[in-house]
């Protein structure tokens, strides 16, 4: 008999305790919700477990049926738990507020109340009658409608987490991939246990619930699953290497924007008092607290910024080009933010400096141009006539060219820093390219040259202001430097784009030229220029997105193709 | 006759407006922002032309002072381009803007446009 009793006892015993360590386990983890929801259900089969080794061992039939109530408690607490841990496990749902598990909860609960209020109406168990057999109590009780609701149910909950799971395996790899194995293993194996247990399907000595003893089975499984292959680990495993050595600073936040870890050269940027924080540790510390110039990109919770930092010392300023970016795990779930700051406080001052330089040349440049263009328009409506005037005119004419290259590059600037928007617009090309053409009617008598241009009237291209400069720097070049004495400018419409092409019976480019003849700073055999001509006829091009190509043309010298987008409107 | 004041650090610049504009009573002229404002108080101008880039006060300062004076006409004659500055405030002050360097017959033009407004 006590054989029997030890034979009895001894898998339940287990199963308590390994209940019992579950419980402890996830207790740690209760910080997060999927931590809880697991305590949750490993205290449910902590109570199921406790108390039916106590009610077995008990004969008294009072403390035997207040017992096994106690016990459908336990039982009706673990499908709740298991699948709302699930759901939240694998993103089904963000969090289980208080509605979602009230609605879960509302058969089993209304089950139990029918449990305790059995012996009013048998509609849990239609009978029920204590044995003792030697030291063991058991009970054979009929199921009631009740009974049935709440194992029905039961098992539908335990089969919608396995599915949640199930989906989850199929979708994810690797470790990921053998926690929802060792998982559904945990939750099917007392499943089965009890289907067995319910449907008698294996005759079981005294009515005997196998389901309790699987849990010491399956907790391991469940243990192994969740705490050795720590699925709540979001740290990559090269932390070390990358995280700390990165010549950036890096910061990681959690989902309420406070800081859990930084490198050490965020640690430095605190160190040297970029940083307004009493001492040196700002872990926990809400992150646009520390840093108010991040707060608008913290609350887009995306995107890039340029942040100024003040320096301790005065007019210290530190320019951070600033990202931040979520973080998920390999489960899609987000888990915080990552801020990193690259500092570009060398460039940013350089930039500044060239732009200083750059305006200062270009203001002072243009308030001299400006005087002297004035002065000389007042000397032409003077008295002035024959050579006199031809020459004045001929100064007047060469400072405005100048004039308007500055407003070119001005443009230009404008267009490089702040995008397109707005500066594009329809142009008439013949009237284009014969101005262009017009402004070197001098030099072309000078070298000799005869110019030919063949674009039809009505072929419109999308451009802008710039584009006559982009052929006059063409048309100067080839008369300029090709030795040539025809060049012709045609255009062609080709589906969505149109070719002008600038051709020349000259000297040509030669092969290894024709990739740098575009660069900035280039400068052809004998060329006195700045090396800017043709860069930035390339760079007009591409402001209107278009582009360039140099060959050698039929006609014997250089051939340049300017490929640019066709346009269907009036110029304006 | 319509008085004009011209402010400009640069007297060649200053002597340039000044012959472009004979036409017209060429009441003053300031080189930096405190003088434009000193005239301005004294000589009381139907038109300024302002320069931007001044010494003491730049034009801009000098705009914000002269806030709501309605009986004075402003022309921005600057190498500044609007887009480089505070396009909104200026749209509301200033009456005409030049960008140097400009034409003849652009200034006059100007003023032509801003006296049809007085």
């Amino acid at each position: 008999m006590l054989l029997k009793y030890v034979a009895y006892s001894s898998p339940l015993s287990l199963s308590t305790l390994v209940s019992l360590f579950l419980m402890i386990k996830s207790y740690e983890e209760r910080d997060s919700e999927i931590g809880r929801y697991f305590f949750y259900m490993a205290s449910a089969m902590f109570l199921w477990a406790l108390s039916y080794l106590l009610e077995l061992t008990i004969p008294d039939p009072t403390i035997y049926t207040l017992l096994s109530r106690v016990r459908y408690v336990g039982i009706a607490g673990v499908p709740v738990f298991w699948v709302s841990f699930t759901l939240l496990y694998s993103n089904k749902i963000e969090t289980m507020d208080q509605k979602k598990l009230i609605s879960i909860s509302l058969v089993p609960a209304f089950c139990l109340l029918m449990l305790f209020t059995n012996p009013y109406h048998y509609l849990f168990f239609s009978e029920e009658v204590h044995m003792n057999i030697g030291p063991l109590t058991t009970a054979d009780s009929r199921a009631g409608p009740f009974f049935d609701l709440f194992m029905y149910y039961a098992y539908l909950l335990v089969i919608v987490g396995v599915v949640v799971v199930l989906q989850e395996a199929i979708q994810v790899k690797d470790i990921y991939f053998r926690q929802s194995a060792m998982l559904i293993t945990g939750i099917l194996v007392p499943f089965i246990g009890n289907i067995i247990y319910v449907f008698s399907l294996v005759p079981l000595p005294h009515n005997y619930d196998i389901t309790v003893v699987m849990f010491s089975i399956s907790g391991i499984a469940i243990w192994y699953a969740i705490f050795q292959l720590k699925f709540l680990d979001i740290l990559p495993i090269a932390r070390e290497a990358v995280f700390e050595n990165i010549s950036d600073s890096i910061f990681a936040l959690d989902n309420k924007n406070r800081i859990v870890d930084y490198n050490q050269y965020a640690e430095k940027m605190i160190e040297d008092g970029l940083v307004s924080v009493e001492g040196s540790d700002v872990i926990g510390e809400e992150m646009k607290g520390i840093f108010p110039q991040m707060s608008d990109l913290i609350k887009e919770g995306e995107g890039r910024a340029e942040v100024n930092l003040e320096g301790p010392e005065k007019g210290e300023r530190k320019f951070f080009d600033t990202s931040l970016s979520p973080v998920y795990n390999k489960r899609g779930k987000r888990m915080g933010k990552v801020i990193i700051m690259r500092d570009i406080t060398q460039r940013k001052e350089a930039e500044e400096r060239a732009e200083f330089l750059h305006s200062l040349l270009r203001h002072d440049l243009g308030n001299k141009l400006q005087i002297t263009m004035g002065f000389l328009e007042l000397l032409r409506d003077s008295e002035l006539s024959g050579p006199d005037l031809e020459l004045l005119e001929d100064s007047l004419n060469s400072i405005e060219e100048g004039v308007e290259l500055i407003e070119n590059v001005r443009t230009l600037n404008r267009l490089e820093s702040e995008g397109m928007e707005g500066a594009v617009e329809p142009v008439e090309l013949k009237s284009v390219v014969e101005k262009s053409v017009r402004r070197y009617d001098d030099l072309k008598k000078e070298v000799g040259m005869n110019i030919e241009v063949d674009v039809e009237e009505g072929i419109r291209v999308k451009g802008g202001p710039l584009l006559k400069e982009s052929f006059s720097n063409l048309v100067e070049n080839s008369l300029k430097h090709s030795d040539g004495n025809e060049m012709k400018i045609s255009a062609e419409e080709e589906g969505k784009r149109v070719v002008v092409r600038v051709e020349d019976d000259g000297k040509g480019v030669p092969d290894g030229a024709k990739d740098s003849i575009m660069k900035k700073g280039y400068q052809g055999e004998g060329s006195s220029g700045s090396g800017l001509g043709m860069h930035l006829v390339k760079k007009i091009v591409e402001i209107y997105d278009g582009n360039i190509e140099v060959s050698d043309s039929e006609m014997g010298g250089a051939e340049f193709d300017i490929c640019l987008n066709r346009s269907r409107q009036e110029p304006s | 006759m319509v008085k004009i004041l011209v402010a400009d650090d640069e007297a060649r610049m200053r002597k340039l407006i000044k012959h472009l504009l004979s036409e017209y009573d060429i009441a003053g002229e300031a080189a930096d922002g405190e003088e434009t404002l000193e005239k301005l108080d004294e000589l009381k101008p139907d038109i300024i032309t302002l320069d931007i880039q001044m010494p003491k006060k730049d034009g801009l300062e000098v705009l914000s002072e002269i806030e709501g004076e309605e009986d004075v006409k402003i022309i921005v004659v600057s190498v500044v381009a609007p887009e480089e500055l505070d396009g909104d405030k200026l749209k509301k002050e200033v009456d005409a803007y030049l960008v140097k360097p400009f034409k003849q017959e652009e200034l006059l033009q100007a003023v032509k446009d801003v006296l049809g407004e007085l």
